[in-house]
């Protein structure tokens, strides 16, 4: 299958492109990824901390919009939480956390983070999006 | 850590008594715990036994601190003196087996300890015994509970030669159990009859609980102190048997009371009757040879025997205990009285009687009147003291005067005979030796002529 098929994607990064993790001291939303053409996402989010404690979730849109092709905001849509398994946790520790979404039929998702306690920890957040059978 | 998620998050229809995820969360929770707390057990099952290497002492600990705490409990501080102890460490054992060997003198103690810090003195089963210490003076092996305690020692509390080698061996498995807690025996139907335990020193009370026992068939004769009253219920139920060996050296016999009796019978048939009787009837006696004086009371009648035939020709030498006087002499105590029967008839015979001069007694006096004048006032001293008693006083006076002759001292003159004028001759009168002799003038005082006395004892 072509490669054009899949979205491997390191979210959060500095203006040189070099990987920057988030801070867990502050709630934020990770950048949108458009899952309109994709059948599997999953994300992984590596957590770096000792102290920092807070929950993560899985926010979806339909109404989220970008132009093509130059993927410039044209509605920031309205966003709503999945359901999870579970609900994904920092818990002062290091960890990584796997969260996959099975053929979502929605346009738009993102992670959000809610900090607890904020700390001094990080997360990184990567997303494989792909179409199935690739 | 890791954790994952899935969306959508499927709600399996599990088929009736299938597994399911919130199940499988819930026992996977509970497996970690169960893992948690046997992973020391884990541990045990696997090393039940442990045998540190033997540890020796050399030294006496001069190093440790002990201070007494409750109840003559007391706790040792301090590290010991290098060489003082054998200290084992340890976690999660119930039991420590010790063995001390080697040759040593000097005193070991059996310590432990739940914090590593502070020591407790820890008391030893000896192996085979049923002693139970923690102080020792030669070898010995035994076991000792050491349950929730981190450490177990033997350390060396007095001077000590030679090495002691200890060793030890830790084991999950328990030793002796110790029952901390007084005992209660009580009884299974009413609990609050106990059984009560006292000094022997200390006498029971009508209301201390009492144990039904049954005396063994198979026990010892039981020896029995004190009185024992036995009661015989019947005429024949209470039976003494004694037999010769049961019997004290010399004891009475039957066979010795025959042979008493029969002497009695012979001894009654010859003792008389109480009372007088003849000789033939009597018990003869003897008088012993050193027999004291029997008083006689009473008449007694003697005999002489065939009469006139044999006058008794006793010499009689005492009458009343006086010695008779006998033969020519001096009258005296001894002497008998004689008295002259009244028909004595007159005796032919010439009497002769010696009348025998008198002996001077004292000194004659003669007083001159016309020197030493008498008058009728007073005595005038004619013989201060006589030396010899007098019985006869010869008297001349040529005074004319009627005079008085007295004895006696000065002032206790005692007038004796009147002196006629002339004198009175010979008279008897008796004045015993060293009495005074004085004259007073009764008519006139005479201070003429003279006075002359002789005198005769």
């Amino acid at each position: 299958m072509s490669a054009k098929n899949s979205t491997l994607k390191t979210l959060f990064t500095s203006a040189t492109g070099a990987p920057a993790p988030k801070s867990l001291a502050t709630a934020w939303t990770s950048p949108v990824t458009v899952i309109r053409n994709l059948d599997d996402v999953s994300y992984q989010i590596n957590v770096t901390t000792s102290n920092s404690t807070g929950t993560f979730a899985v926010e979806v849109s339909n109404d989220y919009k970008e132009s093509s092709p130059t993927d410039s905001l044209v509605a920031s849509g309205t966003w709503s939480a999945l359901n999870l398994s579970g609900t994904p946790t920092v818990a002062a520790a290091n960890d990584v956390i796997n969260i996959t979404l099975t053929s979502p039929p929605f346009n738009a998702v993102r992670v959000s983070y809610t900090p607890t306690v904020p700390g001094t920890g990080t997360a990184q957040v990567t997303i494989l999006a792909r179409r199935a059978g690739s | 850590m890791s954790q994952s998620y899935i969306w959508p998050a499927q709600v399996a229809v599990a088929p009736i008594g299938g597994a399911t995820a919130a199940n499988q969360v819930l026992e996977i929770a509970d497996l970690d715990a169960i893992k948690a707390s046997t992973a020391s057990i884990d541990t045990k099952t696997r090393t039940l036994d442990v045998t540190p290497a033997t540890q020796n002492i050399t030294v006496q600990d001069t190093g440790s601190t002990t201070t007494p705490v409750a109840n003559g409990q007391n706790y040792v501080t301090g590290t010991p003196t290098a060489g003082s102890a054998a200290t084992f460490n340890f976690t999660n054992y119930a039991t420590v087996k010790v063995q001390v060997t080697g040759t040593w003198t000097g005193t070991l103690i059996s310590e432990k300890t739940i914090d590593g810090i502070t020591w407790l003195t820890q008391g030893i089963h000896q192996s085979g015994t049923p002693i139970i210490v923690a102080s020792f003076t030669a070898n010995f092996s035994g076991g000792a509970g050491v349950a929730a305690c981190t450490g177990y020692r033997i350390r060396a509390t007095g001077a000590m030669t030679g090495t002691a080698n200890v060793k030890v061996v830790e084991s999950a498995s328990l030793n002796t159990v110790y029952i901390g807690n007084a005992v209660t025996v009580t009884d299974g139907a009413n609990t609050s009859n106990k059984l009560t335990i006292k000094p022997a020193s200390t006498a029971p009370l009508a209301t201390d609980p009492s144990v039904v026992v049954a005396i063994s068939p198979n026990s010892p004769t039981l020896p029995v102190s004190g009185s024992v009253t036995v009661t015989q219920a019947t005429g024949t139920n209470l039976h003494t048997v004694v037999d010769s060996s049961a019997l004290p050296t010399g004891a009475a016999t039957s066979a010795l009371q025959t042979s008493g009796n029969a002497s009695l019978t012979t001894i009654a048939a010859n003792t008389p009757a109480v009372g007088q009787a003849l000789m033939a009837a009597s018990t003869p006696v003897v008088i012993a040879s050193n027999q004291s004086a029997v008083p006689v009371s009473g008449t007694v009648t003697s005999n002489q025997g065939t009469a006139n035939a044999t006058p008794w020709n006793e010499n009689i030498s005492q009458i009343g205990g006086t010695p008779v006087l006998a033969g020519n002499g001096l009258t005296g105590a001894g002497s008998l009285r004689v008295t002259i029967a009244s028909d004595t008839a007159s005796n032919s015979n010439a009497f002769l009687i010696k009348q025998g001069g008198k002996a001077s007694a004292n000194a004659p006096v003669r007083n001159d009147y016309t020197s030493v004048s008498v008058s009728t006032a007073a005595y005038t001293t004619l013989v201060a003291s006589l030396t010899s008693a007098v019985t006869e006083l010869e008297i001349f006076d040529s005074s004319g005067q009627t005079l008085v002759l007295a004895t006696g001292a000065a002032a206790s003159e005692v007038n004796q005979v009147i002196v006629f004028p002339g004198g009175n001759g010979r008279i008897p009168l008796a004045i015993a030796a060293g009495v005074r002799v004085s004259i007073k003038a009764l008519s006139a005082t005479a201070n003429v002529g003279e006075i002359d006395l002789n005198f005769y004892g």
